[in-house]
């Protein structure tokens, strides 16, 4: 017994180096001011500078950031619909369908979901004119397809963890239906509701994959541009674009931990 | 006296059943529109015969005759054509190989993990889950482009290795499998540990202390209580990893460099540069049909979970 | 058909009437036909196993099942087809189901919100109502910082202040250590006395309905088998599984005969008042309080039976003896340990003799 207590967290440890190592050399060699990787030039912020000045990045940036914003919140809706029904309904007609579909896109290689999505638009203006050509909508409504399944994993679970009795003490009281969903529902989900659009923002704003197909001339996102300028080769401006990417999740995620943290204490 | 009351039976009935199909029917029609139908639209055009123009195939379904019924131009050969093609066949053996090992390391490494995080703690357990899930906030295509830098012949790691004298000459990691083999264990690693330490956690402790009192040494009551009970957390996390693995695009475009051949990227190739859509649906198409059965399985394993949240 | 209760309510309309209520979830009915009349201000408990059906009767009361068949009416209105929030019945919830990101007045007011009642009234009747149930003060507090008890009397309060006809109660005390379970079953019936409301409580647990109700219904797998106050229901059961669920019984079963009822393996026919003489098949059933034990036969009584003492339970108030007679039957008899300090009458293994008082025997069908 006295061996493992010392072997667990050992391999614990290698584990979590092994998953921050890129993230720390990333960091570290974005302050390079050498262009080559092992050649340390000293510290400098020139790459930031010359991310700051790149057009290409910037327009892709705010681009993938209205992407994010549009589809992570239809996703939040569609999602939350979808747990609702799978959490309150019970058993209905084409249930075991409508779960098979929601979980679906969870594992669904993306390669096949960008072709399948792909194809779908172009048949659609065939037939109907819309979505006229590829752009910010094809993107938007990938994304969302994508994302649901998430939303709905995260705002399902804790639906399922709540407590009944809840909503039927509110509409035992007198509360509607509608109004129950509003004052208990919704602000008993709200950590999950938040966590699932967190989770759909991050998602929509990091992929590539699907995005490369639904995507059309003049629609560049930022995954997009920077798998193009990657493929050609180590470019230090995207570790300086990791590295903010870095700092921005670190903020976000240490701001929310210390909400949750003080909501706790309350 | 009772005609009203069966009225407003009819109306309240009605009223809660209409909310209830609005409620359904728009993530129903959204995941239709957007996720089955496209499938079959795929399984539809991997059976048409490519052709120069746009779309570049010829429709399966011709309404043009102006008949009731469409004539059908329906074309097998973009499927025996890829049986024959070597390249496609290789392709599609590499994709199944490169997944199943992946997913083999993930399981190595990401088992000791969660089991290390289950045995924490309990305080500690939730930011050291925390560290796990955290860098997949992160880019996910950056975080790939470091281990570029890490791997390369003039890397970080060889660097390392030759100032350490270890090694004198460069050793080549980029653009071979074993690159592949670390961008997915790292990228997928986190999809491995979470369903591992959700059965990992449940366990009770007093079952291992069972183990003990009745003369069990730790590595047998390892083998034969926690292994065990915790089966479904492995078979839930090897799929997780070894599905979108097989698809995985990204990982052997940038660490596998031009030469390794996976599905993912033969079917971007076809899509992208020769712009065969019948090829590249019929590639998707096979492609799932290697995953059918994984994704079989996730799904009974999900509703198996299910009926938890359902009860009563 | 006559309702159940008809000789207490008289000729008023009863608070509540079931009329051969079902449901039926899936292929078993949970509630098989009830008919119940529960009068205005009574204190009125659904009794029963886990699965008996009592707490979808109570769901059903309160709007949040709809039944199968039957209908339910409320102050001498139809109800059944009343959504559960415009119903004039608020109920406490087996895990009181307190809104947990509000406070303990917002708790309280929330009903009073939904039905539109001005802010300052509001304010007035939720401080009083915190007062009755003694949280005074506690207003501003959030749920998980009260106590179990605490929360409890906040789950009371807030139904009480709607003041609705009928409050339901489901497993009410479940939660609550045993101590507690003991004086809030007190303070429970005083609230409701102060009140007057008619409450109507749903649990498995005898001693709390005998202690707390003005009737109990004895629920089993849907049915109701019994309506009683529950002194009628502790010594005139109705069938043996009554007899069987309330408290402890000695069952004796046989044939009725003129000179008393023959049970297999004893020597005389034990006697019994109101029993059939027809030969039928009944059961004789006698609670071990009922049953006096001495060394010595009693003289010229009717019901004797010799035995031999095999097991003794001390539980302090009183003890249990677990008796043998010659048949090989077992007979419960549990008496008080009146005295201080004194040595048991009885030991293991002594040879005794059981008697009781023919009027303290019940012949069941």
């Amino acid at each position: 017994m006295t061996r493992r207590p010392l072997l667990l967290p050992t391999l614990l440890a290698l584990g979590y180096t092994f998953l921050y190592l890129p993230i720390v050399v990333l960091v570290i060699y974005s302050f390079n001011a050498s262009r080559l990787v092992t050649v340390w030039g000293g510290i400098s912020t020139k790459w930031y500078v010359e991310l700051a000045h790149d057009q290409r990045f910037l327009d892709a940036g705010w681009l993938s950031l209205r992407v994010a914003v549009t589809s992570a919140s239809a996703a939040l809706v569609i999602g939350t619909l979808a747990a609702v029904a799978l959490v309150r309904f019970g058993r209905f007609r084409g249930r075991a369908l409508f779960s098979a579909l929601v979980a679906a896109p969870l594992v669904m290689p993306e390669v096949i979901m960008g072709l399948a999505l792909l194809l779908t638009f172009v048949a659609l203006e065939q037939t109907f004119g819309w979505p006229a050509g590829r752009g910010f909508l094809t993107v938007v409504i990938a994304h969302t397809t994508l994302a649901t399944a998430y939303v709905t994993v995260v705002v399902r679970s804790r639906l399922a963890q709540m407590d009944r009795s809840l909503e039927e003490a509110a509409l035992d009281l007198g509360a509607r239906p509608l109004k129950v969903f509003a004052v208990i529902t919704l602000p008993l989900i709200a950590p999950a509701l938040a966590g699932g659009w967190l989770l759909a923002f991050t998602l929509s704003i990091d992929d590539v994959v699907v995005s490369q197909f639904v995507t059309g001339p003049g629609t560049t996102t930022l995954p997009i541009a920077v798998f193009s300028s990657v493929r050609l080769g180590v470019s230090p401006e995207i570790n300086a674009l990791g590295t903010l990417i870095v700092a921005a999740v670190a903020v976000i995620i240490l701001a929310a931990t210390r909400l949750l943290a003080r909501k706790k204490e309350s | 006296m009772k005609a009203p009351a069966i009225a407003r039976n009819r109306g309240g009935a009605g009223r809660g059943a209409w909310g209830r199909r609005v409620v359904l029917a728009l993530p129903f029609a959204w995941l239709l529109a957007f996720f089955l139908v496209p499938f079959l639209i795929v399984a539809t055009i991997s059976l048409a015969t490519p052709r120069v123009g746009i779309p570049p195939y010829v429709p399966v379904f011709d309404w043009s005759g102006g008949h009731l019924w469409p004539s059908i131009h329906a074309d097998l050969s973009t499927f025996s054509l890829l049986f024959q093609d070597e390249l496609y066949v290789g392709a599609y053996l590499e994709s199944l190989k490169i997944a199943g090992i992946s997913t083999l390391l993930c399981l190595l490494i990401g088992y000791p993990m969660a089991l290390g995080i289950a045995r924490a703690a309990p305080n500690r357990r939730g930011p050291l889950l925390m560290l796990v899930i955290l860098p997949f906030w992160t880019s996910f295509l950056i975080r790939v482009y470091a281990w570029m830098g890490i791997l390369k012949d003039e890397g970080l790691l060889n660097s390392l290795l030759q100032w350490l004298g270890v090694i004198h000459h460069p050793l080549v990691i980029l653009n071979t499998d074993i690159a592949i083999y670390i961008g997915i264990v790292y990228s997928y690693l986190p999809f491995m540990i979470l369903p591992l330490y959700a059965t990992l956690e449940r366990q009770d402790p007093a079952l291992l202390e069972a183990a003990a009192d009745l003369g069990a040494r730790p590595w047998r009551a390892f083998l034969s209580v926690t292994l065990p009970l915790s089966l479904p957390g492995i078979v839930a996390g090897t799929l997780v990893v070894f599905i979108p693995a097989v698809g995985e695009y990204v990982i052997p475009d940038l660490l596998g460099g031009g030469e390794t051949n996976m599905l993912g990227k033969a079917l971007w190739d076809v899509f992208a540069m020769s712009r065969d859509w019948p090829t590249a649906s019929a590639l998707a198409v096979a492609m799932l049909a290697a995953l059918v059965l994984p994704l079989a399985l996730l799904s009974r394993f999900q509703s198996r979970m299910e009926p938890a949240e359902d009860g009563k | 058909m006559k309702a159940v209760g008809d000789e207490v309510i008289g000729k008023r309309d009863p608070a509540i009437r079931f009329q051969a209520i079902r449901k039926r979830f899936g292929p078993v009915d949970a509630v098989a036909g009830v008919d119940l009349d529960i009068a205005e201000g009574e204190f009125f408990s659904l009794l029963g196993p886990s699965g008996c059906g009592k707490t979808t009767l109570l769901r059903m009361l309160a709007g949040l099942e709809t039944p199968t068949d039957g209908r339910i009416l409320i102050g001498g209105q139809d109800m059944t087809q009343v959504p559960a929030y415009a119903r004039p019945v608020n109920m406490m919830f087996h895990s009181y189901a307190l809104f947990p990101h509000m406070s303990v007045a917002d708790n309280v007011a929330f009903g009073l919100k939904q039905d539109g009642v001005p802010k300052a009234e509001i304010k007035a009747r939720v401080d009083a109502m915190l007062d009755l149930v003694k949280l005074g003060g506690f207003g501003g507090r959030r749920p998980h910082q009260l106590s179990g008890g605490q929360r409890q009397r906040v789950a009371l309060a807030r139904c009480l202040v709607k003041q609705p006809r009928v409050v339901l109660l489901d497993e009410p005390l479940a939660a609550l250590d045993k101590k507690l379970r003991e004086s809030t079953q007190f303070e429970l019936v005083r609230i409701q006395n102060q009140v007057g409301i008619t409450f109507v409580m749903v649990t498995h647990d005898q001693e709390e309905a005998m202690g707390m109700s003005s009737r109990i219904a004895v629920m089993s797998a849907g049915r109701i088998l019994q309506v009683g106050r529950p002194h009628d229901i502790y010594e005139y059961p109705a069938d043996r599984f009554v007899a069987d669920f309330i408290g402890t019984a000695n069952m004796f079963e046989g044939v009725a005969a003129a000179d008393g009822i023959h049970v297999e393996g004893l020597e005389r026919p034990l006697e019994a008042l109101g029993a059939p003489t027809n030969g039928a098949a009944v059961a004789l059933m006698v609670r071990p309080e009922k049953i006096a034990m001495g060394r010595e036969a009693p003289a010229g009584g009717s019901n004797v039976l010799a035995g031999e003492v095999t097991e003794i339970g001390y539980h302090g108030d009183v003890s249990s003896y677990r008796v043998r007679l010659a048949s090989g039957r077992l007979v419960l008899v549990t008496a008080a340990n009146l005295r201080h300090a004194a040595e048991p009458a009885v030991g293991r293994g002594d040879r005794v003799y059981l008697s009781w008082h023919p009027g303290n025997a019940v012949v069941l069908p």
